[in-house]
């Protein structure tokens, strides 16, 4: 069963590499932006100590983390369900052996991998070749990182997922989805990283899904994070969560699907 | 029937009015982002909260106007490979007359409002007084800006013509530069002003009008005429793009059958 689905995550990054113009675009859009925030941040620190437990290189390399894993750990766009759900396409998945949404999971491990190598690694190389991304503190954190930036890209395109099933009730999802974007987005820690949030705001985030994406990798890779084990500890939870909604909603919206034969 | 029909109203009114709640709760985002960056610093570089929300509700609304404007010119790759610019090729008027009116969309007011909205609001809390030269120093921020912005529309789609695959290198510079415009570009490292000031120029048009708009005294060495000649830049930078778009055009090749 498990090799179906590998054989999905394997056509979707083979898929990706093709768009050979719009990677390499996408890589210099990238980098224009690390060196942005990192500019940013250096800039406000000057004179300022420690904010927020974290000092200027700590938040230049949150800045620059930032920027490497968005997307791997993907925090906008479309995942390509709510087109499907609107062309009818979905219910030819639907009658796969297989689950659509671990299908469609498998699909975005694979473009997430592809990023990793192309858009993550290179970005890194060139943070770390500036200065920017200071090494690992502790080695013994490097699988643990890996496997949060695992997680947090499940939690992320899970949320996704979910925000496109709308397409099964509502037929123009524009809306939802800028609404959607913006939340994820702002409390994920991209824009800002939640250190710097006032203590009220941080304690509501704690609550939601959204820093368990990208904010949790950074903070373990930084070693500034509270309880490594805790916070992953919530990241498994989110993940478990995240996924129940999906096939809920799933369930949900099989019954509402209605496809016109042609 | 009736009732049918009432329901598919209802479901397009539903997701109107969720896409103006999205707007309306990215707009806060936004502006909380930049108030909770104020709660932990004071100032960034000398420059307040509000000047910083004047400079991002600049660079919203000239944006929202240069979507409004060119935003087709985007979906130029698309455009080509359907074959459909055969068709804007053999109108009787310019292809950029023909394709820019059909930029227009509804909700790129909503981007449009939030960006006037945060102009408004910092004129009211930095006291700007309403003096000929301030409205001046504004309006050659804001139009050069828009200009410069179409420009970089134009220039990805020119790019189109080579590339025939959606090219999106210019993005870099029109997204990038609406991120670099939202602080002053004291703060940027020099080849990044290098690059906004002389090669991109939003930075030029953005930074000199904007800080003796504030009275800032760091103008990066550049005379305080600098604010006036924006507009100049901004439509000699339009010039150069447009001799490129030429060149694109000449170079067409139809894909279409």
């Amino acid at each position: 069963m498990l090799s179906i689905y590998l054989a999905f995550l394997e056509v979707s990054f083979k898929r990706q590499i093709t768009y050979r113009i719009a990677n390499w675009a996408g890589l210099f859009t990238n980098a224009f932006f690390l060196f942005f925030k990192v500019a940013l941040f250096e800039a406000i620190y000057v004179g300022n100590e420690v904010v927020g437990g974290l000092n200027s290189t700590s938040a230049m390399a949150y800045a620059g983390l930032a920027q490497v894993l968005v997307m791997v750990i993907p925090q906008w766009g479309n995942i390509g369900v709510g087109e499907e759900i609107r062309s009818g396409q979905v219910a030819i998945d639907m009658c796969r052996p297989v689950n659509y949404y671990f299908l469609t999971m498998s699909k975005r491990l694979g473009i997430s991998l592809y990023y990793v190598l192309m858009r993550a690694m290179p970005l890194a190389a060139l943070g770390i070749f500036v200065g920017i991304l200071i090494p690992f503190k502790n080695l013994a954190h490097i699988p643990l990182f890996i496997i949060s930036v695992v997680m947090g890209s499940w939690i992320a395109n899970s949320y996704h997922f979910l925000v496109e099933t709308s397409a099964f009730w509502i037929e123009n999802a524009r809306g939802l989805k800028t609404l959607s974007t913006g939340i994820i987005y702002f409390l994920s820690g991209i824009i800002l990283p939640i250190n710097f949030f006032p203590v009220w705001a941080q304690n509501i985030s704690r609550f939601l899904p959204f820093e368990y994406t990208i904010n949790v990798p950074i903070q373990i890779y930084l070693g500034t994070g509270s309880n490594i084990f805790e916070l992953m500890f919530f990241q498994l939870i989110w993940c478990l969560v995240m996924s129940a909604q999906c096939i809920w909603v799933l369930s949900k919206g099989e019954n509402q699907l209605t496809v016109h034969g042609g | 029937m009736i009732e049918a029909k009432i329901k598919g109203k209802m479901s397009y009114q539903k997701s109107y009015i969720l896409e103006l709640l999205g707007y309306f709760v990215v707009t806060g985002i936004d502006f909380a982002a930049i108030y909770f960056l104020f709660e932990s610093f004071p100032a960034v570089k000398g420059w307040s909260l509000w000047e910083i929300v004047y400079l991002y509700g600049l660079g919203s609304s000239a944006l929202a106007i240069a979507q409004l404007s060119g935003e087709v010119l985007e979906d130029m790759s698309l455009i080509i490979r359907n074959g459909e610019f055969d068709q804007v090729l053999i109108k009787p008027i310019s292809p950029l007359l023909f394709l820019m009116p059909q930029s227009f969309r509804l909700d790129r007011f909503a981007r449009l409002a939030q960006g006037v909205l945060a102009s408004g609001f910092s004129f009211y809390y930095l006291n700007i007084i309403f003096s000929w030269t301030n409205v001046a120093l504004f309006l050659c921020s804001f139009f050069s800006l828009i200009i410069i912005f179409i420009s970089l529309f134009l220039a990805n789609a020119a790019t189109s013509f080579w590339t025939i695959q959606s090219s999106e290198v210019f993005n870099a510079f029109t997204y990038g530069g609406v991120e670099m415009s939202k602080f002053p570009l004291t703060i940027y490292k020099r080849w990044m002003q290098v690059l906004f000031l002389f090669f991109i120029p939003i930075g030029f048009v953005i930074f000199f009008p904007t800080s003796i708009l504030f009275e800032k005294e760091n103008l990066l060495n550049f005379p305080k005429f600098s604010a006036f000649l924006s507009p100049f830049i901004a439509i000699a930078f339009f010039g150069v793009i447009w001799v490129y778009w030429r060149v694109g055009i000449r170079h067409y090749q139809s894909t279409g059958s």
